[in-house]
């Protein structure tokens, strides 16, 4: 019998939550009186994620053309709202540990999302350069459904791979026909979980039918466009090697010249390996789940 | 500047190199623009690769498919194209288009970086492209 979404939403509730920082951040930013200096307070609290954003915003990815060494330089040169999806992209590596599966790769679908990431980021300079950093978590969120599913129903997960191998179907068919629901509602269930930005889940909800979207259709359009150029590129989450179909409207959406295609997929081959070597080394460096608890 | 492997020199392209033969006696200059008869001449020579300049060598960062022969970009769109097999490449422009930038990526790279071995390290960004766009090379198909 298939597991039930429900089922799979009351273990969302025994996920890792958000870092307290994070949540703290989130309450300031809806506190009008809160200055760059509350924030940075805050966010100082906790050093190592800290240490992390800055490494962060200092990178070549990020491209800034002088060294920020304070929380609250990245607070003025962002802004607040951009800092939080900061810390947020730094968070949610930690999920990626999983052990990995024959049949399935989490490390892959951290290179794929890392790659969306990135594209949706090039995307965004192009056509809202001041949503960059919400795009960026956006694509770095878009499939964390998946890894939701492979954490808590790895055995139906596995048949969903193993099925849309063997019947050649697109990975979300294989998981409506097999579970009943697919991870783009399993991810948005989770960012509704973690209390994140509604247009964030929104955008998590329908990044492949953004037509369906009510106050993310921009961004959702962004995120189905970022998704289907990593595919192609071959920066595949594992498991799903084939290229999701476009929506039809999304590209009129975008009024995206077709011009600036090519000097954008080179864009992101180069940015992706710099962004992937950076996130990557994250992911690696960061002591494991279970060794950060032993030392609490 | 590229090492191109024989298979994929094209008449037209400029040595960045001086070729000599074994015995060190100069063939062709750097510079020299290579002939049909030229290649004739490399090839019963046994030379497996020479190096010339890209039409990107020295531009902007653009993109240029002058280097590439047609038979090396379709041979690197036959080994992605089951990726788009869901995608209907063949009827939305879109998809079409996509697929032909990442065919020329890949086939740009594969010029650039000739042989499987030059990413034996297990390092670069469609690898395993390549390999297959080399595999449909050498065994064409009827």
């Amino acid at each position: 019998m298939p597991p039930r979404l429900e089922t799979l939403v009351q273990h969302i509730g025994s996920l890792p939550s958000l870092p307290t920082v994070l949540l703290r951040v989130g309450e300031l930013l809806n506190d009008p009186r809160t200055s760059a200096m509350n924030l940075s307070r805050v966010i100082l609290e906790d050093q190592a994620l800290t240490a992390r954003l800055l490494r962060l915003v200092n990178s070549a990815f990020y491209g800034f053309p002088r060294r920020i060494a304070t929380v609250t330089e990245v607070l003025n040169i962002l802004g607040y709202y951009q800092v939080r999806n900061l810390l947020l992209s730094v968070v949610v590596v930690d999920l990626f540990e999983s052990e990995e599966a024959a049949e399935f790769s989490p490390v892959r679908l951290w290179e794929h999302s890392a790659g969306t990431a990135v594209a949706a980021g090039l995307l965004a300079r192009q056509l809202c350069p001041e949503d960059r950093e919400e795009l960026f978590v956006a694509g770095l969120l878009h499939d964390v459904g998946k890894l939701v599913e492979f954490q808590f129903i790895r055995k139906e997960f596995l048949r969903v791979v193993a099925n849309a191998q063997a019947e050649d179907l697109p990975f979300r068919a294989a998981e409506q026909s097999v579970l009943g629901f697919s991870h783009d509602r399993v991810g948005s269930l989770l960012a509704s979980q973690w209390k994140l930005p509604i247009r964030l889940a929104e955008t998590i909800a329908y990044h492949h039918r953004p037509d369906l979207a009510q106050v993310a259709k921009r961004e959702a359009t962004i995120v189905h466009l970022a998704d289907i150029l990593c595919h192609a590129l071959g920066i595949g989450p594992g498991g799903d090697d084939g290229v999701p179909p476009l929506d039809p409207d999304a590209w009129q959406r975008l009024r995206f010249p077709l011009t600036m295609l090519e000097p954008l997929i080179s864009e992101l081959e180069t940015q992706y390996e710099a962004a992937r070597a950076l996130l990557l080394t994250d992911l690696k460096a960061r002591p494991k789940r279970a060794e950060r608890l032993a030392n609490v | 500047m590229a090492r191109i492997t024989m298979e994929n020199l094209v008449s037209g392209m400029r040595l960045n190199k001086p070729i000599c033969n074994p015995h060190g006696v100069l063939l062709l200059k750097a510079g020299e623009i290579l002939t049909e008869k030229h290649l004739k001449i490399l090839k019963s020579w046994g030379f497996r690769e020479a190096d010339v300049v890209l039409e990107r060598d020295g531009e902007a960062g653009g993109a240029s498919e002058v280097a590439l022969s047609p038979e090396v970009v379709n041979a690197a769109q036959g080994a992605i194209s089951h990726r788009f097999r869901h995608a209907r490449a063949d009827s939305d422009p879109v998809m079409a288009e996509i697929l032909r930038v990442v065919a020329v990526r890949v086939a740009e790279r594969q010029s650039r970086l000739p042989g499987a071995a030059a990413h034996s390290d297990g390092s670069g960004l469609l690898r395993g492209d390549i390999q297959a766009a080399q595999e449909n090379r050498q065994c064409p198909r009827d």
